[in-house]
């Protein structure tokens, strides 16, 4: 029905440009705590995390953990909101979450490993699947969509549906 | 005194009605009296269906060999495995549901809660019921009643926009969202409950006891900390535990503003995550019937009990107050 | 010495005052921070607007047609079932009385139960139980009323309402003189003509102030309804008993936690707390003004 990047937010004043799959992985298993292991002043890393009964929870554990666990110091907020505005307002801190827009904030460019290159969250490579964090997102009907369900899911791919998707944070699909 | 059936006989109303009237009468006074009698009973009926149903649902965690696979009584409470010794991370390859730092979290956030709260409405009880002027007490306890009413999930949003910023910046702490931040909000919570039964407990000391200390030659100071205050503390006390239910079942303030990472650990100035809100993040999407759920729902039972004795003790003391000052006036 | 316990005691009434500023201060604070910032956007159409654009434009109307929907509907349920329990632990059973003491208990445990503690009862009762129940019974196993709906959200905070409605009720039964009641009883009247006729129109103003304290609270509290109804955003108002609702302090931890643009929603986040506040303060300002009058003739027995 959609696209869904996900986005790496620091700080505005954060030196990092770039953070690598495996930087996030350490970071959020606990196995990084300070910002000057990636490249950062000397400061504790403070990171956000959504609550585990979001979709952007399981996906982020999946893709970017590998399944492991999260460290338990990390502060589950409930929402991309809260996320946003958590570390727009402390400049150690760094959370993930669907696009969002906020000022005092920067999404950092994520490269898959050390030898690919950097890529940041736009609509370009969000679509093309080059942004290593994306994600699509489906309906599940029980057997082929009828009747007012069809009519829904045909609502939503159309080019309203799609706007609206944009509109609350979501990527369009790409138009084939 | 209240036995109407003999004087509903007289005369003048079997003249003045008809006798099927007066039938209806009795008929509807007693349906009346059913219909009474049986809604009292709701009350007591919901707090026993909230056991039962609450509990129906938290049992599982304690019978059932399926959930046992992934949690029992003894994970929950003890050390689980060497590397994880007091996880709470449901969703999991492997999920570990240890209730410990949910119960350290709640401690520290309503411990600090309470300690902000009760010197506060305490003192400030103390002021309005025995030095502040008329006119003072038409604005304090206007202003309590209306803290009391500021919905917490408007307190919650406070903490989070601003009371977070300017505590961050006063003591620039690694951590933004801590419990000293939620226990300031939560303290707003308290201060009403604590401020208003404490205040009752000290209107309700004679004025015979004031009178006879100040008589003596005592100051204002000296009557209300020797004089009043002693006979008034059971009330105060039991303004305190009442507090202490208030705070610690209380979600939305602590969902918002404590930064929720369940850590164990006794700083105050760590993030927290309290049981209240683990039920409130979590069971919007969890499956029903399963381990999870079912140890949502033993939380939910956990907390109700740990209310449910706070505030029986919490009232036990307020009444035996209120008998002792009775029996002296 | 004397003056030195005296400067003492003048030093501690004043540290009790500064307790009394503080608590007041910190009110203030709230209130004029909301103020400040929530007045702003406020305007007609807000108020008469749906969200829109993922909530960082247009009004709050369908979340305060929810919590009117709500209330109204808890109000229904809360009400009779408050004014009776208060009627029968005043009027009909003896005092003192073995029962009267045990329903006294339960409403002042209920009124100690956490609201997240009625949330999950609301799912595992309401919804669980008597919402499959239904289902299986009339609907042949269709998924009608087994899921979060309003009349689900409005019974759960009418059994939290419920000890404000008998407390303030209670309060009004006791300041109508005893001598009312023999006079009914004199002339004939059966114990429920004397409620119907003489006890509850007296206590009006008693059931008022505690309707309108539940409905203040009903109005302001989000974790009973969480999970038993409210929704995070809906195209169409309520209608049916079996609808979700959108609801004003939901909306608030909504839009606070997952907003996609969290500069343009702040604005219409701080108006909607603006409007819950005021709602309830109206309320609450209502109730307190009806209880004073009620006092003042309990102190001096008209």
């Amino acid at each position: 029905m959609a696209l869904d990047g996900i986005a790496i937010y620091v700080h505005q004043t954060c030196p990092v440009q770039v953070f690598s799959q495996a930087q996030l992985k350490a970071i959020y298993t606990g196995q990084i705590t300070n910002w000057k292991e990636v490249g950062g002043s000397d400061m504790r890393i403070v990171p956000y995390s959504r609550e585990n009964n979001s979709g952007t929870y399981v996906f982020f554990k999946e893709h970017v953990l590998g399944n492991e666990d999260f460290a338990r110091e990390i502060q589950t907020l409930p929402g991309t909101a809260a996320v946003v505005n958590a570390v727009s307002k402390d400049p150690a801190s760094i959370g993930y979450g669907g696009i969002a827009y906020a000022t005092g904030i920067r999404a950092v460019p994520v490269k898959k490993d050390e030898n690919s290159e950097a890529v940041p969250a736009t609509l370009q490579t969000v679509q093309s699947g080059k942004y290593p964090l994306s994600r699509n997102l489906f309906f599940y009907t029980i057997g082929e969509p009828q009747g007012e369900e069809k009519a829904f899911i045909d609502w939503v791919l159309s080019s309203e549906g799609q706007k609206i998707c944009e509109a609350v944070g979501y990527y369009p699909l790409v138009r084939k | 005194m209240r036995s109407s059936g003999v004087l509903s006989a007289s005369p003048q109303v079997t003249v003045a009605e008809p006798l099927t009237r007066r039938g209806t009468d009795a008929l509807n006074d007693r349906i009346a009296a059913l219909v009474i009698k049986g809604s009292a009973f709701v009350a007591i009926l919901a707090l026993i269906l909230i056991f039962v149903f609450i509990g129906k649902e938290a049992l599982p965690v304690l019978t059932s060999p399926e959930v046992h696979e992934e949690v029992s009584l003894r994970s929950l409470f003890m050390p689980q495995t060497p590397e994880a010794e007091f996880t709470w991370q449901p969703v999991s390859e492997h999920p570990k549901y240890s209730l410990m730092p949910l119960l350290a979290g709640t401690l520290k956030v309503t411990v600090i809660a309470v300690l902000i709260a009760i010197p506060l409405s305490v003192s400030g009880a103390i002021f309005t019921a025995e030095f502040a002027s008329p006119w003072a007490r038409e604005i304090i306890k206007p202003a309590i009643e209306i803290l009391a009413g500021i919905p917490s999930v408007v307190v919650g949003f406070f903490c989070l926009m601003v009371v977070a910023g300017w505590l961050h910046s006063a003591f620039g702490w690694t951590y933004r969202l801590n419990a000293i931040t939620a226990g300031v909000g939560l303290a707003l919570a308290v201060i009403p409950i604590v401020y208003t039964v404490s205040e009752d407990a000290f209107s309700s000391v004679p004025q015979a006891y004031r009178d006879g200390s100040m008589a003596m030659g005592a100051s204002n100071w000296q009557t209300a900390s020797r004089v009043v205050l002693p006979s008034a503390m059971p009330g105060v006390l039991a303004a305190c535990v009442l507090g202490f239910g208030r705070a610690i079942g209380e979600t939305m303030i602590v969902l918002m503003a404590s930064g929720n990472a369940a850590v164990l650990s006794f700083s105050a100035t760590d993030s927290v995550r309290t049981f209240s809100a683990t039920i409130a993040a979590e069971l919007g999407e969890v499956v029903v019937g399963s381990p999870h759920y079912f140890v949502l729902f033993f939380v939910g039972a956990f907390l109700f009990i740990l209310t449910f004795v706070t505030n029986l003790f919490g009232h036990w003391w307020v009444g035996r107050l209120q008998k002792k000052l009775q029996g002296a006036s | 010495m004397f003056d030195r316990t005296r400067l003492a005691g003048i030093f501690f009434q004043s540290l009790t005052a500064v307790a009394c500023i503080t608590i007041v201060a910190m009110m203030v604070i709230i209130l004029g921070n909301i103020l400040i910032h929530g007045i702003q956007r406020l305007s007609v159409g807000f108020l008469t607007k749906a969200p829109m654009a993922g909530m960082t434009s247009g009004g709050i109307f369908p979340a305060i047609f929810g919590t009117f929907a709500l209330v109204l509907l808890m109000t229904i349920a809360v009400i009779p079932l408050g004014v009776a329990t208060a009627v029968y632990m005043h009027e009909y059973a003896p005092k003192r009385s073995r029962m009267v003491h045990l329903v006294r208990l339960a409403i002042q445990n209920l009124a100690g139960v956490p609201a997240i503690v009625f949330g999950l009862f609301g799912l595992g009762f309401f919804i669980e139980f008597i919402g499959r129940g239904m289902d299986k019974a009339f609907f042949g196993g269709r998924l009608v009323y087994g899921q979060p709906a309003i009349i689900w959200a409005a019974l759960t905070m009418a059994l939290l309402t419920l000890p404000t409605v008998v407390v303030a009720t209670e309060e009004a039964l006791r300041a109508i003189p005893q001598s009312y009641r023999e006079v009914a009883y004199s002339l004939g009247a059966t114990r429920w003509q004397m409620i119907r006729r003489v006890v509850l129109p007296q206590a009006v103003g008693g059931i008022l102030t505690g309707g309108i304290l539940a409905i203040s609270r009903g109005s302001g509290e989000v974790a009973p309804v969480m999970f038993t109804g409210a929704a995070y955003f809906l195209p169409e108002l309520p209608t049916r008993l079996h609808n979700q609702f959108m609801e004003l302090g939901y909306h608030v931890y909504v839009m606070t936690t997952q907003s996609p643009d969290v500069e343009a929603t702040k604005p219409i986040l701080y108006s909607t707390v603006l409007v819950l506040l005021m709602l309830t303060f109206l309320l609450n300002f209502t109730a307190i003004m009806i209880r004073a009058r009620i006092r003042r003739r309990l102190r001096y027995g008209r």
